[in-house]
């Protein structure tokens, strides 16, 4: 449940978005928060409604689900309120698992070819074109990035992938471990394209009863409103007339207390 | 072998469960690992479908002795067991687990061929194969791959790898990839840890729980106590959670002055010379 003064994140999710954690500090609660947010049935916004109603609307979202089986996912969104039967079959979600039972790892080319045919409605994932925007959702590149054959290849699925998330009305949100020092290079380089970076930190003294973590949201972009040019003051009196999420339509950063539960994450402002 | 200290009481109209096997939280199966202590630091067990994997110390063989308790359950329940190791241990799996698998129900597993897909699985696996090519790479890819396979299928798998070998950055990306990792360290003799532990002579190393399985919840719980002891008893490995005494150091400092007497002696025990009829 959100503070309902401070969202923990903006409603127009769009363009690349990095979740970054570490062993201690797991981020994959924070898939659950997006692919229930993106498919419209997670909190009410705070009111009044959005800035841009049509990135609130539900949302196709294509899970890329290299760390875990689909059947985790299905089990954990479950929890939280979503059928991912129904919502598969109504081609609202679309889970694609890069890694075989059986046979080789698939290369990189193949597995974005796999993802863009879902997230276009082509065919594979199943999905419909609706019209509405495509959240795709990558757990976790680090899984995916020891599937490269080489820097060039991994560079070049990053850049598709964020490429990909760059198209109107969509957004890439790639979860990454931060605590790996050799990907530090292109973490950065995902972090400078990032439109919003979330990093899952462990609180010093360690968990306890209402606290498991601490999170720092940062914004990189300006958002929406930014789209059409316009100073820092104009961007603020735009989001304040358009009654969006107040603060959220200028960069900066945000820090929020989490305490893990049974069914999702309760989160504070601090 | 005994299995694990979970009994289940009651469930007379349940379904019988798969031999070795027993419910957990979340759905999850779980199989034990063979030692009880590990179990109740696991939550009961380790989850069908999930990958363990082990941060071998170089200078102790804990994780050998912890693939044979693993093994060794299996067998006793009548699973099938697959280890991948090299050099492969003399004698083959029937002589690395311990004498008490032996019987009907292993013969009658190595009968049964290799549908291992409608059994149970165990694999117990070492990687230093892969070490001595140079390919580290080649690790993470076949950690991977066995994790694929593992998942969504009635098997657990073990792993065991010298993390000595391997640069901080593979190591880190083992252990995001498995699904629980313990890692073991030899402690010595004159370590604090040793010193201020009770029945210190008992001590053979550390255990440290890194990860705890997540299957089927949002994030992994954190464990109640990460660092443990693990001692020789008579014949086991025992696991315990780290304790200090905090007045060994004391004592042994006392000792090692020779004064002899506690502080409360000194100031209410009168005079040295004093009668000790007359000692209050």
């Amino acid at each position: 449940m959100n503070n309902a003064e401070q969202p923990l994140l903006p409603a127009d999710l769009r363009g690349p978005l990095l979740l970054r954690d570490r062993l201690g500090a797991e981020g994959a609660f924070l898939l659950v928060h997006l692919v229930k947010a993106a498919l419209g049935s997670g909190p009410p916004p705070a009111p009044p409604a959005p800035a841009h109603p049509a990135a609130a609307a539900a949302a196709r979202v294509v899970l890329l689900a290299a760390a875990q089986a689909g059947s985790h996912y299905a089990a954990v969104l479950r929890k939280g309120g979503l059928h991912c039967p129904a919502l598969v079959e109504a081609g609202r979600l679309a889970i694609v698992e890069p890694l075989p039972g059986q046979g080789g790892l698939p290369s990189l080319r193949d597995l974005h070819q796999r993802l863009a045919a879902a997230a276009s409605g082509g065919g594979g994932g199943g999905l419909q074109d609706s019209g509405s925007g495509v959240v795709l959702v990558a757990d976790d590149l680090t899984a995916l990035r020891c599937l490269a054959d080489s820097e060039a290849d991994w560079a070049a699925f990053l850049q598709a992938c964020t490429a990909l998330g760059q198209q109107p009305g969509c957004c890439f949100v790639g979860l990454a471990h931060g605590d790996v020092p050799d990907d530090e290079g292109w973490l950065a380089r995902l972090e400078h394209a990032a439109s919003i970076v979330v990093d899952v930190e462990p609180l010093e003294s360690g968990r306890s009863a209402d606290t498991t973590g601490r999170l720092l949201v940062t914004r990189r972009d300006a958002g929406a409103a930014a789209a059409g040019g316009g100073s820092g003051a104009q961007l603020a009196a735009a989001a304040a007339a358009a009654g969006g999420d107040s603060g959220w339509h200028v960069p900066g950063s945000r820090q929020f207390c989490y305490k893990l539960q049974e069914t999702g994450a309760r989160y504070v402002a601090v | 072998m005994r299995q694990g200290s979970f009994v289940r009481r009651g469930a007379a109209g349940a379904a019988a469960a798969d031999p070795g096997t027993r419910p957990g939280l979340h759905g999850q199966t779980l199989l034990s690992s063979g030692h009880p202590d590990l179990d109740r630091l696991l939550g009961g067990g380790l989850p069908l479908g999930s990958l363990l994997l082990l941060l071998e110390d170089g200078w102790s063989v804990h994780h050998a002795t912890l693939l044979r308790y693993f093994l060794a359950e299996g067998a006793a329940c009548g699973q099938s067991l697959m280890l991948a190791a090299a050099p492969p241990p003399a004698g083959g799996l029937a002589k690395f687990v311990p004498a008490q698998a032996k019987g009907r129900s292993a013969d009658k597993d190595e009968d049964e061929g290799k549908e291992q897909e409608e059994f149970k699985l165990r694999i117990a696996w070492q990687y230093r194969r892969y070490i001595k090519t140079g390919q580290p790479g080649a690790v993470l890819r076949a950690l991977l791959q066995l994790k694929a396979l593992v998942r969504d299928r009635r098997c657990t798998a073990a792993v065991s790898v010298p993390a000595a070998l391997f640069s901080q950055s593979d190591v880190a990306r083992m252990q995001h990839i498995a699904d629980c990792v313990i890692a073991l360290e030899s402690v010595a003799d004159d370590s604090d840890i040793v010193r201020l532990a009770p029945d210190s002579a008992s001590v053979a190393g550390l255990l440290h729980l890194c990860k705890l399985p997540s299957l089927g919840t949002i994030a992994p719980p954190a464990p109640e106590v990460a660092l443990h002891l693990i001692r020789h008893r008579r014949r086991r490995l025992a696991i315990s959670p780290v304790e200090i005494d905090p007045e060994a150091e004391l004592a042994e400092a006392e000792a090692a002055s020779g004064a002899g007497r506690s502080v409360a002696s000194v100031l209410c025990g009168g005079p040295p010379a004093a009668d000790k009829a007359m000692d209050f």
